[in-house]
């Protein structure tokens, strides 16, 4: 029998409902790695990986605005409790599974982390840097589940004003730094042992917008889903490592990545998610003839108006079994004596994520 | 006489309001038997307008409008999109008959969806910011690859009492939606 039509009738069984987890494949996967987890190593590791709007110049380089970022989450989380590992513990295995942004986490790192560092929880904050706001993006993950146990995300406002960005030496940007390092709230809502969602959720692919305003539709969506839900996620890193290692694209998901999916995570369904923005101005394309403004789209820094629609795919069929999109125009609402008021990306995002989840949830009851 | 009069001018006044009216012509193939559609997936769109994104907004829309029907299951775009590469098939312009049959062979596919868009974004003859969309989608049966459906749709965001009541154009994306909806309206 080809492997082709091997996927094809244990696919064929998912459909019929074959009982989860009978054909244990033997992908070993943090999720598969051990019997009923125990509760979570104490020591823990933070990685730290930072996203700059090329447009924004501050007086501190990037190197110096990591390590100030990193010392104030190390002694904030060494407050709570964590016992963290040293940064030059953790560097040789980054380096050995290529772990260079946030969502590139392997099932083998993790394996890796519980077996040679002793690591039960490892807190991945993408710290984005804009014009006039600075992000802080974070979710913790179980080592030996793959699950998420907490995801955060928030924003400050850098509020320059006209002209004095210039006069700024970096004490504004450390003080922001500082401050939103100290709202970010990394307590574990979820335990290794509550056990996961009955689907995965891919990254947001992103059209017409920045590649920062994607990852943070990621972050919201995850959160709103796991709050409102009451369910941890796996981690959607895991997720996309899992079928880039089989060289396939998330946003091409076949038979092979639906059956991989199943096979490794032992769940029925994926959500999709899809950010689109639509501010037009900005996305002209050039006149071909003019050499001044070549042909290609302009990512603008913020979302005006916007939709973010979710698809839930079963991977029995490939077929779309549902889907709901959210859109979105209200990003400067004018108040009292007409003033504007300026809605934040996050908040914006936020919003979004939640009236899709309610949606989502509401149509669940329905059917 | 007067009143014959009045009754032109009011008619030429309107003129202008009907001229360009937003609606929707469409072509439904009467031989075919569509309660046998059960299983449809949508082909990227062709995108011939300037905004580069016209093509991929409007496919999320259709998409979301088509899952709105009772009974019909669409093939998750990544699939179709996998599908198109391993079958080399060109995004760029339309099929031919073999290789919608091949299509919809690789897909499980009983029709498959096309769609082109013409024109989208802001109206450039109009005074003010209004927006609109002139698109075309298809509906091709997989068995012998030959249109059953077909519907050109023209829609702008501003209306003859939004202009007389000053009102400015809706969304682009409800623009978009509105389209989407009249096209299909013909089908469902």
């Amino acid at each position: 029998m080809s492997l082709r039509s091997r996927h094809r009738l244990l696919l064929l069984l998912v459909l019929l409902g074959g009982v989860q987890g009978a054909w244990a494949i033997g992908a070993e996967t943090p999720a598969s790695a051990g019997g009923p987890a125990p509760d979570a190593s104490p020591r823990a590791a933070l990685l730290l990986f930072m996203t700059r709007d090329q447009s924004v110049l501050p007086p501190l380089s990037p190197a110096e605005f990591r390590h100030a970022c990193t010392t104030h989450l190390r002694d904030n989380l060494a407050a709570a409790g964590y016992d963290l590992v040293a940064q030059d513990e953790i560097m040789p295995l980054l380096i050995d599974w290529r772990v260079r942004d946030g969502f590139a986490l392997r099932a083998g790192f993790l394996d890796d982390c519980i077996r040679l560092l002793k690591v039960g929880r490892i807190v991945v904050v993408d710290l984005v840097v804009k014009p006039a706001d600075v992000l802080l993006l974070s979710r913790t993950v179980y080592t030996r589940t793959g699950t998420l146990a907490a995801v955060d995300l928030d924003q400050v406002a850098l509020g320059f004003g006209e002209g004095d960005r210039d006069q700024d030496d970096g004490t504004r940007w450390l003080a922001s730094l500082r401050e939103l390092c100290d709202r970010l709230d990394l307590t574990p809502r979820f335990g290794q042992g509550d056990g996961s969602d009955s689907f995965v959720v891919l990254p947001t692919a992103g059209i017409g917008c920045s590649d920062d305003a994607a990852l943070t539709a990621t972050y919201c969506f995850l959160q709103q889903g796991q709050d409102m839900r009451g369910k941890a996620f796996f981690d959607p890193g895991l997720v996309l490592t899992t079928l880039r290692d089989r060289g396939i694209a998330p946003n091409r998901l076949d038979e092979e990545g639906r059956f991989l999916l199943f096979e490794v995570f032992k769940i029925r369904h994926a959500v999709a998610t899809e950010l689109i923005t639509y501010d037009h101005e900005t996305f002209q394309r050039g006149s071909p003839l003019a050499v001044e403004n070549p042909a290609g789209p302009v990512i603008p820094s913020t979302l005006r108006a916007f939709t973010v629609s979710a698809r839930l795919i079963a991977l029995g069929s490939g077929a779309v079994v549902e889907m709901v999109s959210v859109f979105r125009d209200d990003a400067v609402r004018t108040g009292w004596f007409g003033v504007d008021r300026k809605m934040s990306l996050i908040d914006q995002l936020q919003l979004t994520a939640q009236e899709l989840w309610l949606r989502f949830i509401n149509n669940d009851k329905d059917s | 006489m007067q009143r014959f009069r009045a009754l032109a001018l009011l008619a030429l006044l309107l003129l202008p309001a009907v001229g360009c009216a937003p609606g929707a012509t469409s072509y439904v193939r009467d031989d075919v038997d569509f309660s046998y559609i059960r299983r449809v997936a949508v082909f990227p769109f062709q995108n011939l307008a300037q905004d580069v994104h016209a093509g991929s907004r409007t496919y999320s829309i259709f998409l979301a409008e088509l899952l709105e029907q009772d009974g019909l299951v669409a093939v998750e775009p990544g699939e179709v999109m996998s599908a198109i590469r391993e079958l080399r098939l060109n995004t760029g312009g339309p099929l031919d008959q073999q290789q919608v049959v091949d299509l919809g062979r690789a897909l499980r596919a009983d029709a498959i969806f096309f769609g082109t868009i013409e024109d989208y974004g802001l109206d450039s003859t109009e005074r003010d910011r209004v927006y609109m969309i002139t698109a075309s989608f298809s509906l091709a049966e997989t068995e012998t690859g030959s249109n059953i459906w077909s519907s050109q749709v023209h829609e702008t965001g501003s209306s003859f009492l939004r202009k007389l009541f000053g009102g400015g154009s809706v969304s682009m994306y409800h623009v978009t939606r509105a389209a989407v909806r009249d096209a299909l309206e013909s089908l469902f």
